[in-house]
């Protein structure tokens, strides 16, 4: 179907279409600060366009979003404030060293290979095509993200400890991934969106089986419950004052 | 100044499965599958390919026009077990160095021995000869997630940005 069928269930929608904007958007920021800085010059250009890519994607999704609710993207990214964005704890949060970068990079890129695989199957059509066109990108994303992980976690004894290290800052922010906003569950229901909760099952047996491969391991026990998507570390607002600077300077000024 | 880095490998890339193969230049990396990676995000970004290879560059033989007029290849070389080797030519300095030929040989050297004695009517400024058990290369199922997406970014020319307009209309008042 190409439209939604009432104004609660488009409303539902364009709420799940922020925060997946969001991620790409806030995770392309944080990967853009590498730019420059990268292990070696082959590497600065891979991953700057992965950093492009994941905006062009966040783009994708907040045009949806535009033709769903008028809501302008240019306005959304610029002109909201800090607590307005949707985003997971885990993108914001500082890039790190390039073991946490990669560490990050490779959980995210596992789940949307499982969390596209299944928008593709969306009864509502934009988002199964728009799901289809990330996906090939995606799947190379995943692709040179797992030749990291494997060569850095099976590497030396230092690219072992920082990667666990990584591992285990980010874990305790994992489960956030596939927390459900309010009501989601009649997006399942009417298969427009995916069930996150089976997702996110599936997606930690996977991070499971290849961080062991990579001889790195989650922490077992006492991970907090998942923060809501409107509360945020204090990372994100230096990053959003830094990224909306510009654009604030004049607000009227076309591009 | 020596190379500091990681090894090199020589990139191929096929633009277009009726053209021959062509090196376009060198990536470095730590093995073949991350150089195969740094091979598509330094190269594939926006031209259209269906095919990238990439070899160790200690494993390509270089020769130029001059070297061979100074130093004639032998054809014994240091013989091995037989083996497939690819032979890239370069006519002049501005066309590619492409495939040339495809042969069996047991060196390197003896490889270009025989393109040169088969093909002595290829004028080429530089010879490039790789056995294809040293290449590793993208394969068909690569192609989707390597090639396909680069087809749907478009190269913005600054003059289409509104900013770019707007500074020519004020410079011209």
């Amino acid at each position: 179907m190409t439209s939604l069928p009432d104004e609660q269930t488009t409303q539902l929608v364009a709420g799940r279409l922020l925060e997946m904007a969001d991620d790409e958007l806030i995770l392309s920021h944080r990967n853009s600060e590498w730019t420059g800085h990268a292990p070696i010059l082959e590497e600065d250009i891979a991953f700057a366009n992965i950093a492009q890519d994941e905006m062009g994607h966040a783009l994708i999704w907040y045009e949806l979003l535009r033709s769903l609710t008028g809501r302008d993207p240019d306005r959304l990214v610029f002109f909201r404030e800090p607590c307005e964005y949707r985003n997971l704890q885990m993108v914001e949060l500082p890039k790190g060293d390039w073991a946490f970068t990669v560490l990050r990079q490779y959980l995210f890129d596992t789940w949307e290979a499982g969390h596209l695989e299944a928008l593709e199957q969306s009864r509502f059509t934009p988002v199964a095509e728009a799901a289809q066109k990330i996906g090939k990108e995606e799947r190379y994303h995943l692709r040179h993200t797992a030749a990291w992980l494997c060569r850095l976690g099976r590497g030396t004894e230092e690219s072992n400890s920082r990667m666990q290290a990584a591992l285990d800052q980010l874990w305790p922010f994992h489960s956030q991934i596939w927390a459900a906003p309010p009501d989601y569950e009649r997006l399942v229901t009417e298969s427009l969106m995916p069930d996150l909760a089976r997702l996110g099952s599936l997606w930690e047996d996977r991070v499971r089986t290849e961080l062991s491969e990579a001889g790195l391991t989650p922490p077992g026990f006492g991970q907090p419950s998942a923060p809501l998507r409107d509360e945020h570390t204090e990372h994100l607002q230096p990053l959003i004052e830094e990224m909306q600077q510009v654009a604030r300077l004049e607000t009227e000024a076309g591009w | 100044m020596p190379d500091t880095q990681w090894p090199r490998f020589e990139v191929f890339l096929i633009e277009d499965e009726r053209k021959p193969a062509e090196h376009v230049g060198s990536v470095h990396a730590p093995d073949p599958e991350m150089a195969l990676l740094n091979a598509r995000d330094v190269f594939v970004r926006r031209p259209h390919c269906e095919g990238l290879w990439v070899a160790a560059s200690g494993h390509v033989l270089f020769r130029t026009a001059e070297e061979l007029a100074r130093d004639p290849v032998s054809q014994n070389g240091h013989p091995g077990e037989e083996r497939r080797y690819l032979v890239f030519g370069k006519p002049n300095h501005r066309e590619p160095l492409a495939l040339a030929a495809c042969l069996s040989a047991q060196s390197p050297e003896e490889a270009l021995a025989q393109a040169l004695k088969e093909s002595s009517a290829i004028e080429s400024v530089l010879w490039a000869v790789v056995s294809e058990a040293e290449l590793t290369r993208s394969d068909r199922n690569d192609r989707v997630s390597f090639f396909e997406p680069a087809a749907t970014k478009n190269y913005k020319l600054h003059a289409e940005y509104p900013t770019a307009r707007l500074m020519k209309e004020i410079r011209q008042k």
